[in-house]
């Protein structure tokens, strides 16, 4: 069944999930504030334009570059050098890179969350840029406190940062496990759940839920291109990125 | 699909229809190809329509943003995952990401 389709030819679904992704990028998260995310999303898109980012970019290893990040002199330099690396070369990056910034006092909460709003932003703004659409400006931050919630259960075992599994997760946490799947993927972000839920509210019509999940083939019915045609379109972007996972 | 192909960019010959639409504007924008990407993103609507640039766009806008989500977390592939795709990944020469 096709999807309803707004007047550029985004399906309906997809440009409401992509504007509860703008809104949600202003307003105050689980570790930082409405403000902080937008300043995050604001150095994001700096990221491209920096020159050690580029010479890091072309060096065998970023490693062997040394220099200042060209930033918007608005972040902490630890927060700018993860924001802009996982911008620029995120499949260059190490667990002894992360072990470094987490020895300069980056909290490993606000690093989870920095990864949501920096790959939430990637996202949108490639959107726009594949449609010919504007760069849309940053929305106006909402005032409030982060809620800050760790979830007791997480744990290290999966990847760099401690996880949450659904046997310890508490009734604190929203079940992002029954709607969105339980792959490690869905899992990388749960120290902060409220960034994984956010995340593949807007992922999930961006491409597919998995595949175990009822809504998946009303997706690929509904989608103008063929599934193989948008997982050849995923693993080209991948490569490209460098993505190892 | 020819996996090599696709993960090389060489879009004629991946088997896919358009595959050479798709990939093209997929390498404009990833890789910020500013002098191309009007070219490309106008080849795509021209043969998949607005309906299928966009769905096109919104792939590219996935996959631009949940790699970043893996790469930075350093999660490993799911077992079921890694299993099933023994034979693809030993084809594509791709070793276990080292930490």
């Amino acid at each position: 069944m096709t999807e309803e389709r707004i007047s550029d030819g985004t399906r309906k679904g997809l440009s409401a999930a992509m504007e509860r992704a703008w809104q949600r990028l202003a307003r105050p998260g689980t570790w930082w504030t409405g403000a902080e995310r937008l300043a995050i999303a604001a150095e994001t898109r700096q990221a491209d334009a920096c020159g050690l980012c580029g010479a890091r970019k072309e060096a065998l290893s970023p490693n062997h570059v040394e220099g200042r990040h060209d930033s918007l002199c608005v972040l902490d330099d630890v927060v700018v050098e993860a924001i802009h690396r996982i911008r620029t070369d995120a499949g260059r990056l190490s667990s002894g890179w992360l072990k470094g910034l987490l020895e300069q006092g980056l909290e490993d909460t606000h690093y989870v969350e920095l990864v949501g709003v920096v790959s939430t932003i990637s996202a949108l703004d490639a959107v726009d840029l594949s449609m010919g659409h504007q760069q849309r400006a940053l929305p106006d931050p909402v005032a409030g406190e982060p809620t800050r919630h760790r979830p007791p259960g997480a744990r290290m075992g999966l990847g760099w940062l401690p996880t949450l599994s659904a046997d310890d997760r508490t009734p604190q946490e929203p079940d992002f496990f029954s709607k969105y799947g339980d792959y490690n993927v869905q899992k990388a972000m749960s120290l902060v759940p409220d960034e994984v839920m956010g995340f593949f509210d807007l992922d999930t019509e961006l491409y597919f839920y998995e595949r175990e999940l009822p809504q998946r083939a009303e997706q690929e019915a509904g989608r103008a291109i063929t599934p193989m045609q948008i997982e050849m379109i995923a693993a080209r972007a991948a490569s490209l990125n460098g993505c190892h996972y | 699909m020819d996996l090599v192909a696709t993960l090389e960019g060489k879009g004629a010959a991946t088997g896919m229809p358009n595959g050479a639409e798709l990939l093209a504007l997929t390498d404009a924008v990833v890789l910020r190809d500013f002098a191309n990407l009007d070219a490309c993103r106008e080849a795509v609507r021209a043969a998949l329509g607005d309906a299928g640039l966009a769905d096109t766009a919104a792939t590219i806008g996935s996959y631009n943003a949940i790699v970043k989500v893996a790469d930075a977390t350093g999660i490993e592939l799911d077992e079921s995952t890694a299993d099933m795709t023994v034979d693809m990944r030993a084809d594509l020469d791709l070793v276990d990401r080292k930490t």
